[in-house]
C-alpha cells in the first residue's frame, strides 16, 4: 500500500550504516545448489527451471572473494504471508516489502530523498502536458527461471491491477489512468496513459512486476488463491524463492544472476524470513541469537533490546498509524454524534503514553505531522467523558434498563462487535477501550483474529458486518484517502468506513488532482478538519517502528521508505564474525 | 488373542466413527451462516447453485470425504489434509518422546518412593508429584521456559534451549538438530504426566508388595532388588500400559498447549492459529487428527494388554 | 494427633488473642488454620482499612456488608476456638469420618487454602480494592514490581496486577466449582442410575462414557470456544459436560457393588421403592467416592477454564489463565502471570490433597497406599 513523495526532510528516518570493513575471511561455507520443489503441478515444471537456471548462474557467477560475501539473515516478523509473495494479491506490509525489494523488481524504486530512482527502467520520459509517461527498461534483468523481462510482462502486470476482478487493493493508485493505458511500444519500452493528476510517479516504486509468461492464463479472479505466490513463486529480483514452511518460514536465496549495475548478487546468501507472533518473543529470540532481525518491536521490548550487548535498536518514524474504525453503516454509529462521543470518551493522551511510550505521536487524522500537507493549527475532539455523556443522550442513547448500557428508544443496545488481530498492543487497546467506553455506557464484544482475516474480513465490500475494528495502516507517502471515505468507495476495498458526506466527497475529488502544493494546502487544512468533524475513525497515534538487529550485521537501511530497501547490502561485520 | 484384537478394532472404528460425529455437530450446529457454508464448500458441495443440502446429505458427504482422506480445502491453507500431515511429524516427535520421559520419570519415582516407602523422601516426592499433578502443562512449560531461558537470558547468560521453533532457521541438516527444539517441551510433557503415573505406579508397588508371595519372597531371602522389580514392578506395570490409553488424551491436550507455549508449529498450534484465521476446515481437521490419535492410542494400549497379558484376552472386556 | 495441651491455661489465653493456634499446636492444623485465617483478616482489615469499615459499617454498602462478613466470621472463630479449648474431649470424639478427614494435616492445609482463595474472591475486592475499582491505566508506570501500593505490580496496560488477580479468581473460581459441581452431578445421576438399574441402560450409559473417555476432550472443547460464542454459564456448561464420564464410572461400578449387597435385596423384599434405595441408601454409602470425584471434577474444571482463557478462548473478563497469558515468558515480569499461576497450581493441589485425604478415609484400600 503505497504511493510516494518526499515528506520532510531527510533524517526523519534512521541510517544505520556500519563502515565496510577489510579482515580475514570468515568462514562460511557455500550452500548445497537451490532445490525448490512442490507436489502442485503449476510448480513442477517451474521449480525445475528455476533450479536448473539457478545451479547455471551459481556456476557462471561464483561468490566473490570479497569477505562480506556469504552468510544466512534470520528476520523475524509477526505474520505469515499467507497469500503469497504475489504482488496482485497481497496487502500486508512485511510482505509486500518482501516483494518490493527482494523477490521482484519495480520500474523505479525510492532514492534516500524520496525520489525516484531507475531499478528495472533504466530511463523514462514524462510527457509535458502530464497526460502520459514513457519507461525505457533494462535488457539484462531476468526472471529466476531463466527468461527475460520484457515490456509485455509490465503490461501484463499494470492491467491485471487495474482488473477488479483480480481484486488488486491499491486499485486506487490508477484513479486517473485511461481504460487503456498500459501498452509496450516495444519489446523494453512502454507507455502508460493518464488524465493529469499529482504524484504521478509513485506507483512505479510500489508495484512488483509479475512474470506474464507464467501467470498469464491465469483468469484475474483465480489469482488469489493460485499456488504461483505460495509455492513457486518467480520474480525477477535480487532473492530467488527457495521455500516456505507455512506458518513458519520463508526461505530466500541469493539470486547471483542479478545485474551488477543494479546492485550485483546480494552480499548474504540466504535469507531467513520467521514467523513469530509475539513481540516478546521476537526480542526474546535476538537477544539468545535464534534471530538477526527482529521486526516490529513493542516499546517495552525494543528498550530491553537496546539495553543488552550484542543487539542494537533501529528506531525510526514510519508511515503507520492505528485507529480505531467505525463502521457508520450500522444504526448507532451513522450518527456523528455518538462517533464523536466515542472518541471524547476515550483518553488518548493516556493511552499513547501507555502503549508507545516516547515512540509514538497523536495524529487527529491520516495526515502525519512530517507532512507537508499537515495542518499544524489542527484541534482534535477532548478527553472529556462528560462531554461524551451528554453528547450520547443527546443523540437518543441512554441507560433505560439501568444495566449501565445504554439503549436507543427502539431498546437496541449500543453494543458493537470489536474486531482487532491478535498482539499485545492491539489487544490491550482493547480492554482499556472496553474500560474507558464502558464508563460512558458503551459495550463491546471483542473478537481477535489474525492479520490477514482482519484484512479480508474488514476488505470484503459484500459483507460489513462488524461494528468496529483496531487496526494499524501505512498509508503511501501521497496521502489520498479517497478509497477510505469517499461516497463511491462503499463498494471498494478499503471503504470499511466509507462516509456519504458531499462536502468531504468534493475535496476527496479535488485534491488529487491539483499539481501545485502550495495550492493545495489550505484544501487540505479544510480536509483534515472535516476528518476531525466527522470522525470516520478515531485516530489513536502514529507509531514509530522499533527493530531490534544483531549488532554484528552491517550495512542496514532503515527508514520511512521501509525496512527491508536494501536488504541485498546487508552483510556480516567479517571483523567481528 | 485374535478375536480379541478383532473386537477391539471394530470399536475402534466405532469410535473414531464418533469423534467424526462429533466433529461434523459442532460445525453444523454452530451459530452463523458462514460456519455452516464453509462446512459445505469445504466439502466441495455447492452451495452457490442450488437448494443448501440438508443435514443427511452434508453429513453423507463429510463421511464420504473422511473416507478418501479428504478434509477438504481451505481457501486460507490449502489441502487442509496436506497442510496438517506437513505439521505432524513435530506433533509425534513430541507426544512420544513426552510420554516416554513420562513412563522413565513416573515409574523411576514411583518405583523409589514405593523401595523407601514412609520416608522423609517418599513424602516429599508425594508432595512433589501432587504438585506436578495438579500443574497446568502450560504453566509447567512456562516454568521451565523461564527456568532455562529467560532467567538465564535475563542475567546475560545464553539460553540452554532454543526459544521457538522446531527446528535451527533455514532447516535441519541431520536429525540432531531437531533435540535442543525438542527438550523442554518433552519434558513438561513428562513431568505433568509422569506425576500421575508416579501417583499409579507407588500405589501399585506398594500392592504388590504386600502379597503374601512377595512375602513369602522376602522370607526367602531374596534381595531387595529382585523382590523390587520381579515382583512388584511386574505386577505393578501391567495396569499401567491401559491406563497410558487413558493418559493419552491428556497428552495430546497437552502437545497443544506445550505447542503454543513453545511456538512449535505443530498441529496444535495449527488448530491456534486456525481459531485467529477463522480457518475452519484445518482447526476442524486438526481436532479430527486429534481425536483419531486417541483412539488410535488406545487400541494399541488395549491390544498391547491383551499381548502382555493373555488372560485377558476374550475373558474381560466384552 | 489428640490434644495433649487443650485444658492447660496457657491454651485458653492463647486461644483469646489467637483462635486456632493452640489447636494447631495439637496437630489439629485444618480446624486451627480456619479459625485463625478469619481472625487474622479481621484485625488486618481493622488496622489497614481502619477509615473505611468505619464509615460503611452497618451500611448497606458491597464493602459495608462484606467487612461485617469477615467480623462475623472472626467472632465465630473466636467463639468456637474458646470454647473448643475449655471443653473437656468427649468420649469417641475424632472417630467420624469427617472429623478424621478435617484432622488429616495434609486435608487439613488443603482446606485452609481453599478457605483463603474463596475468602480472598468474595471479600477482597469490595476490602483490598479502591472504593471506584481501578480502570487500566490508572497507575503511574507499567510493569511495576510488587510494593506496597500494588501488592502484584502492574501490567503492560498500567493495571494493578492485583486487580485482575481478584477479579480472575471470581471468574476461574466460580466458573471451575460451577462447571465441577455441574459435572459431577451429570456424572452421579448418570452412573448411579447406570449401575443400580443394570441391563440396556447401563450398556448404553457406560459405551457413552467409554466414548467420552477416549476423547481428547479439551481439543474439542477448544474447537467449541472458538466456534461458539459462549457466556460464562454456558461455559460453565460445556466444561461441565466433559467431567462427568469420569465420575459417572466410578459411581456405577459404586453402585453395581452396592446393588449386590444383602441389604439391597432385604430393602427390595420390603417393598421399599428403588428410587428410594438409589437416593436413600445407595448414594449415601457412595458418599466418599463422590466426594473424592467432585473434588478432582472442580479441580479439573479449573485448569479447564484456566486453559482455555490462556489460549485466548475463555471469556473476554478477566481469569487466572488471561493473567497468564499476558505474563508471557514469565522473566523479566514475572508477577504478572506468576501469582495466577501459583494460585492456580495452589489451589489445584489444595483440592487434590482433600481428595486424597477422603479417599483414604472411606477407601478400605487406602491402608495400602498411604
Amino acid at each position: 500500500m503505497a504511493h510516494l513523495r518526499p515528506i520532510r526532510a531527510l533524517g526523519t528516518g534512521a541510517l544505520i550504516v556500519v563502515a565496510a570493513c577489510g579482515g580475514d575471511a570468515p568462514d562460511r561455507p557455500e550452500l548445497p545448489p537451490l532445490a525448490v520443489s512442490s507436489d502442485v503441478p503449476f510448480c513442477q515444471s517451474v521449480a525445475q527451471a528455476v533450479n536448473a537456471y539457478h545451479a547455471e548462474q551459481s556456476a557462471a557467477h561464483p561468490r566473490p572473494a570479497d569477505p562480506r560475501y556469504g552468510g544466512t539473515v534470520v528476520v523475524a516478523g509477526g505474520g505469515d504471508f499467507r497469500g503469497g509473495l504475489n504482488a496482485l494479491t497481497t496487502g500486508d506490509q512485511t510482505d509486500q516489502e518482501t516483494e518490493l525489494h527482494l523477490l521482484h523488481v519495480t520500474l523505479t524504486r525510492f532514492a534516500a530523498d524520496r525520489t525516484p530512482e531507475p531499478y528495472l527502467a533504466e530511463s523514462w520520459t514524462l510527457e509535458d502536458d502530464g497526460s502520459g509517461i514513457t519507461f525505457r527498461l533494462r535488457d539484462d534483468v531476468m526472471w529466476h527461471d531463466g527468461q527475460p523481462v520484457t515490456a509485455e510482462d509490465v503490461v501484463f502486470t499494470y492491467r491485471r491491477a487495474m482488473d477488479p476482478a483480480t481484486g488488486f487493493l491499491n486499485v486506487g493508485w490508477f484513479q486517473f489512468y485511461d481504460a487503456d493505458a498500459v501498452e509496450a511500444l516495444d519489446d523494453h519500452t512502454v507507455r502508460f496513459a493518464f488524465t493529469p493528476h499529482a504524484e504521478v510517479m509513485d506507483p512505479f516504486s510500489n508495484m512488483a512486476i509479475m512474470p506474464q509468461h507464467l501467470l498469464g492464463d491465469v483468469p484475474p479472479a483465480e489469482m488469489g488463491g493460485h499456488p504461483f505466490g505460495t509455492d513457486c513463486p518467480v520474480g525477477a529480483g535480487p532473492y530467488v524463492f527457495e521455500a516456505y514452511r507455512p506458518g513458519d518460514q520463508w526461505v530466500l536465496r541469493a539470486n547471483p544472476a542479478f545485474p551488477e549495475d543494479l546492485g550485483g548478487r546480494p552480499f548474504l546468501d540466504r535469507y531467513v524470513y520467521r514467523v513469530i507472533p509475539s513481540s516478546s518473543t521476537r526480542a526474546g529470540e535476538l537477544a539468545a541469537g535464534g534471530v538477526d532481525v527482529a521486526l516490529g518491536l513493542e516499546p517495552v521490548d525494543a528498550e530491553a533490546v537496546a539495553a543488552r550487548d550484542g543487539v542494537r535498536l533501529a528506531a525510526f518514524d514510519s508511515r503507520s498509524f492505528s485507529f480505531i474504525g467505525w463502521n457508520p453503516r450500522l444504526p448507532g454509529l451513522s450518527d456523528v454524534r455518538v462517533r464523536r462521543a466515542l472518541t471524547m470518551a476515550l483518553d488518548r493522551e493516556a493511552l499513547l503514553e501507555t502503549l508507545r511510550g516516547e515512540y509514538g505521536t497523536r495524529v487527529e487524522t491520516g495526515v502525519p505531522d512530517f507532512h507537508w500537507a499537515y495542518d499544524p493549527d489542527l484541534q482534535g475532539p477532548p478527553h472529556d467523558p462528560e462531554g461524551a455523556r451528554a453528547m450520547l443522550d443527546e443523540a437518543g442513547w441512554t441507560d433505560r434498563d439501568g444495566d449501565g448500557v445504554r439503549e436507543n428508544q427502539a431498546g437496541d443496545e449500543l453494543r458493537f462487535d470489536l474486531v482487532t488481530n491478535s498482539n499485545t498492543e492491539r489487544e490491550t487497546i482493547a480492554r482499556i477501550m472496553a474500560d474507558e467506553l464502558g464508563d460512558v455506557g458503551v459495550a463491546f464484544d471483542l473478537q481477535v483474529v489474525d492479520n490477514q482475516t482482519l484484512g479480508a474480513r474488514l476488505g470484503n465490500p459484500t459483507n460489513r458486518d462488524f461494528g468496529s475494528f483496531i487496526l494499524g495502516f501505512a498509508p503511501d507517502f501521497n496521502i489520498n484517502e479517497r478509497d477510505f471515505f469517499h461516497s463511491s468507495s462503499d463498494a471498494t476495498g478499503y471503504g470499511w468506513s466509507a462516509l456519504n458526506d458531499p462536502e468531504l466527497d468534493r475535496l476527496l475529488d479535488t485534491l488529487p488532482r491539483i499539481r501545485d502544493r502550495d495550492q493545495a494546502r489550505p484544501l487540505w487544512a479544510e480536509y483534515q478538519q472535516r476528518i476531525v468533524e466527522l470522525q470516520p475513525y478515531t485516530y489513536l497515534f502514529f507509531s514509530q517502528r522499533l527493530n531490534g538487529l544483531n549488532a554484528d550485521l552491517a550495512g542496514v537501511e532503515m527508514d520511512l521508505r521501509g525496512e527491508l530497501i536494501n536488504v541485498p547490502a546487508w552483510y556480516w561485520n567479517p571483523e567481528t564474525n | 488373542m485374535l478375536s480379541y484384537a478383532i473386537r477391539r478394532l471394530a470399536v475402534a472404528v466405532v469410535l473414531a466413527f464418533g469423534v467424526a460425529t462429533v466433529c461434523f455437530a459442532l460445525v453444523w450446529f454452530a451459530p452463523g451462516d458462514e460456519r455452516s457454508d464453509l462446512l459445505l464448500s469445504g466439502r466441495g458441495a455447492v452451495v452457490d447453485t442450488g437448494p443448501e443440502p440438508g443435514l443427511v446429505e452434508a453429513y453423507g458427504d463429510w463421511v464420504g470425504s473422511l473416507l478418501r482422506g479428504d478434509l477438504g480445502t481451505s481457501e486460507r491453507s490449502g489441502n487442509v489434509a496436506r497442510w496438517l500431515l506437513a505439521r505432524l511429524p513435530h506433533t509425534l516427535a513430541l507426544s512420544v518422546s513426552g510420554l516416554v520421559l513420562a513412563v522413565v520419570f513416573g515409574v523411576g519415582v514411583g518405583v523409589l518412593q514405593a523401595a523407601r516407602a514412609g520416608t522423609v523422601l517418599d513424602r516429599l516426592l508425594t508432595l512433589g508429584t501432587v504438585v506436578a499433578y495438579s500443574a497446568p502443562a502450560f504453566w509447567v512449560g512456562i516454568l521451565l521456559g523461564g527456568a532455562f531461558i529467560h532467567k538465564p537470558m535475563e542475567l546475560g547468560m545464553e539460553p540452554l534451549f532454543p526459544l521457538t521453533g522446531v527446528a535451527p532457521p533455514g532447516g535441519a541438516t541431520s536429525l540432531l538438530d531437531y533435540i535442543p527444539y525438542l527438550v523442554l517441551p518433552a519434558l513438561t510433557l513428562g513431568i505433568v504426566l509422569g506425576a500421575g503415573i508416579a501417583r499409579y505406579t507407588r500405589a501399585a508397588m506398594l500392592e504388590a508388595l504386600a502379597q503374601d508371595y512377595v512375602r513369602s519372597a522376602r522370607a526367602r531371602g531374596l534381595s531387595e532388588m529382585r523382590v523390587l522389580f520381579r515382583h512388584g514392578l511386574r505386577t505393578a506395570l501391567l495396569p499401567l500400559i491401559s491406563l497410558l490409553g487413558v493418559y493419552l488424551p491428556v497428552l495430546l491436550t497437552g502437545a497443544v498447549f506445550v505447542e503454543t507455549v513453545f511456538s512449535r508449529t505443530g498441529i496444535g498450534l495449527a488448530m491456534m492459529e486456525a481459531i485467529l484465521g477463522q480457518d475452519l476446515q484445518v482447526l476442524m481437521g486438526g481436532a479430527l487428527m486429534f481425536g483419531f490419535a486417541a483412539v488410535v492410542g488406545n487400541l494399541i494400549a488395549d491390544l498391547l494388554y491383551g499381548w502382555a497379558d493373555p488372560r485377558i484376552g476374550d475373558a474381560v472386556r466384552g | 494427633m489428640q490434644s495433649v495441651a487443650r485444658h492447660q491455661r496457657g491454651g485458653v489465653g492463647l486461644s483469646v488473642f489467637l483462635p486456632g493456634a493452640p489447636q494447631i499446636l495439637a496437630g489439629r492444623v485444618a480446624e486451627g488454620l480456619l479459625a485463625l485465617m478469619p481472625w487474622l483478616s479481621a484485625i488486618l482489615l481493622l488496622v489497614l482499612r481502619a477509615d473505611l469499615v468505619s464509615s460503611q459499617l452497618g451500611e448497606g454498602s458491597t464493602v459495608g456488608r462484606a467487612s461485617m462478613a469477615l467480623l462475623a466470621a472472626a467472632g465465630l472463630a473466636w467463639a468456637w476456638s474458646l470454647r473448643d479449648v475449655s471443653t473437656p474431649p468427649e468420649a469417641g470424639a475424632g472417630q467420624g469420618a469427617w472429623v478424621r478427614i478435617v484432622r488429616d494435616p495434609w486435608a487439613g492445609i488443603g482446606l485452609a487454602i481453599l478457605l483463603f482463595f474463596a475468602g480472598l474472591s468474595l471479600l477482597g475486592p469490595p476490602l483490598l480494592l479502591p472504593e471506584d475499582p481501578g480502570r487500566t491505566q490508572t497507575t503511574e508506570e507499567g510493569f511495576l514490581p510488587p510494593s506496597m501500593d500494588h501488592p502484584m505490580g502492574t501490567d503492560n496496560a498500567k493495571s494493578d496486577v492485583f486487580e485482575r488477580f481478584l477479579d480472575g479468581a471470581r471468574v476461574t473460581l466460580g466458573i471451575g466449582l460451577l462447571a465441577g459441581l455441574g459435572g459431577a452431578l451429570i456424572g452421579v445421576t448418570l452412573g448411579a442410575w447406570a449401575g443400580f438399574t443394570g441391563g440396556w441402560v447401563d450398556r448404553v450409559v457406560m459405551r457413552c462414557v467409554d466414548f467420552f473417555i477416549a476423547l481428547p476432550k479439551l481439543v474439542l472443547l477448544i474447537a467449541l470456544a472458538a466456534l461458539y460464542d459462549l457466556g460464562p454459564v454456558t461455559l460453565a456448561l460445556f466444561i461441565a459436560f466433559v467431567q462427568w464420564p469420569a465420575l459417572a464410572r466410578i459411581v456405577r461400578a459404586e453402585a453395581v457393588a452396592l446393588a449386590q449387597r444383602e441389604f439391597v435385596h432385604a430393602l427390595r423384599a420390603f417393598g421399599v421403592s428403588e428410587r428410594r434405595i438409589l437416593f436413600r441408601h445407595v448414594l449415601p454409602n457412595a458418599q466418599g467416592v463422590i466426594l473424592v470425584g467432585t473434588a478432582l471434577a472442580v479441580a479439573n474444571a479449573l485448569l479447564i477454564e484456566a486453559g482455555l482463557s490462556f489460549l485466548g478462548l475463555g471469556l473476554d473478563s478477566a481469569s487466572w489463565g488471561r493473567l497468564i497469558k499476558d505474563g508471557g515468558a514469565l522473566f523479566p515480569h514475572w508477577w504478572v502471570g506468576g501469582f495466577a499461576g501459583m494460585s492456580l497450581v495452589l489451589v489445584v493441589v489444595a483440592l487434590n490433597l482433600v481428595a486424597d485425604a477422603v479417599r483414604d478415609v472411606f477407601d478400605p484400600r487406602a491402608d495400602v497406599t498411604v
